[in-house]
C-alpha cells in the first residue's frame, strides 16, 4: 500500500486519539512523510511514537493554528526534515455550543480564531511552499451547510471554512493544487463527548439520529482524506462524511 | 489491490466510456464484475479483456429502462455468483438541444434512461442487496448539472437533478439497513472520441465544439478522465466510504466552484 509514498504530510490537532490521529497512521500507511502539529506536547510525541511504531517517519511540532508564528515554524520545521510539502490536512478545530445571548463577543471570536483562521493561516502560508499537483483537506463540518441551536459560532466559523476553501481552490488550481472541503456529521471523538468511555446515552441518541443508525469513526473521516489526497481532477468540492445526516435533514431540529 | 475483494458490483453502460474504465478498475480490485449494456459486442469485449487479465467479468444484455431486463440482470448474476454489492447506475443519455428544439419525446427518453434507470436501479438493486442483509452501495451517476443549469441542456439538468435527489430519498430509507447510496457528479469528462461521439449522439453534435469552448472555463483548464471518475466509484464501492451515504461527490476540476 504506497498510494501515497513518499509523499510529505502537514496533519494540524493530531495530537489526540481522534481523526487527527487516525489521519496520520493511515497517510503514514501509504507511505507518507509526516509532520503532526497540535498544542497537546505529550500526545504529540505519543502519535509520533505510533506512527513510528508501525514502521512510518513522523515528527511533532508544537502548534497553536491562530498563530502565525507557529505556522512558519511548522512549515520551516517540515521543510527542514523533508524537503518539501505535497499534503496539509487543516483538521484542527474547536467546537462548542452556547446561547447567542450568554455568548460573549470574545467566545465568537475565539472560536473564528482556531477555526477560520487556523485554516486560513494553513492555506496562506503553505500554499508558496507546497509542491504543485499537492492536495489541501479542510475539515470542515456538516454544520458549515446547515444551523444548529446554540452554535452560531461553531456553525459561522465551519461555514467560513467551506466557502473560502472554494475560493483558495480556484486560485491553486493553475499549479494543480486541489483544495476541497470534508463535512464530516457525528465522528465519534471526544470533542462530541464520545470516544472510549463516551456517554452511551448519548451514542445511542445519534445513531437513531443518523440514517445508517452508526456514528462516524475517525478512520472513516481518514479514508476520506485519503481520497481526496489521491483524486487529481477534484478541488472546490464539499464532500459529507455524515451517515446521511444531512440527507435527511433533521439533525438542526433534534439538537439542542 | 485488494480493495473490492469478493464483492459482486452491476455496472450499467459497462460497455465504454466511464463505464467499461470503471469495470476494468473494479476487476483490479478484486470485484466480480457484471457489466451490462445494450451493445453486445462492446459488452463482450471488456468481459474478454477482464478475463485475459484474470479478472472475473460477465457481459449481461441489459436494457436500464426495462423492469424485466433488471430482474433478469439480478437473476443472471445470482446464477454464477452467490451475492450482490453494489449497483453502479452509470448508464445515461445525452442531449444537447434548446429547449424549443427538444421535442418533448426527446425530452421523455432522457429522463426514461437517466432518471428512470436510476430509480429501476435503485429499486432492483435494493431488493438483491436484502437478500443478504449485509447491506451494500448503490451509486448513482448524475453530473454538474444538477448543481448548475447550462444553454441547452435543459433535458440533462432535469434528469440529473433528479437523480442527485433520488441518491438522498434513498440513503435516508435503505440507510437503516445499512444500503448505502451516493451521487456522482463529473463535469466534463473525456470519456469518448469526437467520433464515437457523433456515432452514438447524432442530434447533439453541435456540444463537441461547446465542450472545446468550455475547457478554458474550467479553473484546471482540461477535461477530467474516465479514470478519475471510476477511482472515485471504486472509492464508493468500497468499505473505504461505509460512513458516507446521501453524499455527492463532485469530479469537475474546479468547473461548479466558482
Amino acid at each position: 500500500m504506497d498510494r501515497i509514498k513518499d509523499k510529505v504530510a502537514i496533519i494540524t490537532g493530531a495530537t489526540s486519539v481522534g481523526i487527527g490521529r487516525e489521519t496520520a497512521l493511515k497517510l503514514s500507511a501509504e507511505g507518507a512523510l509526516l509532520t503532526v502539529t497540535g498544542r497537546n506536547e505529550e500526545e504529540g510525541k505519543k502519535t509520533v511514537d505510533i506512527v513510528k511504531s508501525q514502521g512510518g517517519e513522523c515528527i511533532y511540532i508544537k502548534h497553536d493554528v491562530s498563530s502565525e508564528k507557529n505556522w512558519n515554524e511548522v512549515i520551516q520545521g517540515t521543510i527542514n526534515s523533508y524537503g518539501s510539502i505535497d499534503y496539509l490536512v487543516n483538521n484542527a478545530g474547536q467546537f462548542w455550543i452556547k446561547p447567542i445571548s450568554e455568548t460573549s463577543l470574545d467566545d465568537f471570536k475565539q472560536i473564528c480564531s482556531v477555526n477560520i483562521d487556523g485554516t486560513w493561516l494553513g492555506m496562506k502560508l503553505c500554499l508558496d511552499k507546497m509542491n504543485d499537483g499537492g492536495a489541501i483537506v479542510n475539515v470542515s463540518s456538516l454544520m458549515g451547510q446547515m444551523g444548529l441551536p446554540e452554535g452560531a459560532g461553531y456553525c459561522a466559523s465551519k461555514g467560513a471554512v467551506t466557502s473560502m476553501t472554494k475560493s483558495v481552490a480556484l486560485e491553486a488550481a493553475k499549479r494543480k493544487i486541489r483544495v476541497n472541503a470534508l463535512h464530516p456529521g457525528v465522528i465519534w471523538t471526544s470533542m462530541v463527548g464520545g470516544g472510549e468511555g463516551g456517554d452511551e446515552n448519548l451514542k445511542n441518541f445519534f445513531i437513531q439520529e443518523t440514517p445508517i443508525r452508526m456514528v462516524g469513526l475517525p478512520e472513516h473521516m481518514a479514508d476520506a482524506i485519503l481520497f481526496l489526497c489521491t483524486s487529481d481532477y477534484i478541488t472546490g468540492a464539499d464532500i459529507n462524511v455524515d451517515g446521511g445526516r444531512l440527507a435527511d435533514g433533521s439533525m438542526g431540529s433534534h439538537a439542542g | 489491490m485488494n480493495s473490492l475483494k469478493d464483492k459482486t458490483v452491476i455496472v450499467t453502460g459497462g460497455g465504454r466510456g466511464i463505464g467499461a474504465t470503471t469495470c476494468k478498475l473494479l476487476a483490479t480490485e478484486g470485484a466480480n464484475v457484471i457489466i451490462t449494456c445494450r451493445t453486445e459486442e462492446q459488452g463482450i469485449s471488456i468481459e474478454d479483456d477482464i478475463l485475459s487479465k484474470s479478472g472475473s467479468a460477465k457481459y449481461i444484455s441489459h436494457d436500464v429502462t426495462k423492469e424485466e431486463s433488471w430482474q433478469n440482470v439480478i437473476r443472471e448474476t445470482l446464477k454464477i455468483f452467490p451475492r450482490i454489492d453494489s449497483v453502479v447506475n452509470n448508464a445515461g443519455s445525452y442531449n444537447y438541444q434548446s429547449i424549443s428544439d427538444c421535442s418533448h419525446e426527446s425530452f421523455k427518453s432522457l429522463i426514461n434512461t437517466s432518471l428512470d434507470g436510476c430509480f429501476l436501479g435503485l429499486k432492483y438493486g435494493t431488493e438483491a442487496i436484502r437478500k443478504h442483509g449485509e447491506g451494500g452501495s448503490i451509486i448513482l451517476m448524475s453530473s454538474v448539472l444538477a448543481k448548475i443549469g447550462a444553454v441547452n441542456m435543459s433535458a440533462l439538468s432535469a434528469a440529473h437533478g433528479g437523480v442527485k435527489l433520488l441518491a438522498k430519498a434513498g440513503a435516508c430509507e435503505l440507510g437503516p439497513e445499512k444500503i448505502r447510496v451516493n451521487s456522482i457528479h463529473p463535469g466534463l469528462v473525456d470519456a469518448y472520441t469526437d467520433e464515437e461521439f457523433k456515432k452514438n449522439y447524432p442530434d447533439s453534435t453541435d456540444s463537441l465544439e461547446y465542450e472545446k469552448n468550455s475547457i478554458a472555463m474550467i479553473p484546471f483548464q482540461r477535461k477530467g478522465s474516465s479514470d478519475e471518475v471510476a477511482e472515485a466509484i471504486r472509492f464508493l464501492v468500497s468499505d473505504e466510504s461505509v460512513f458516507m451515504t446521501g453524499a455527492e461527490i463532485t469530479i469537475d476540476g474546479g468547473l461548479v466552484a466558482q
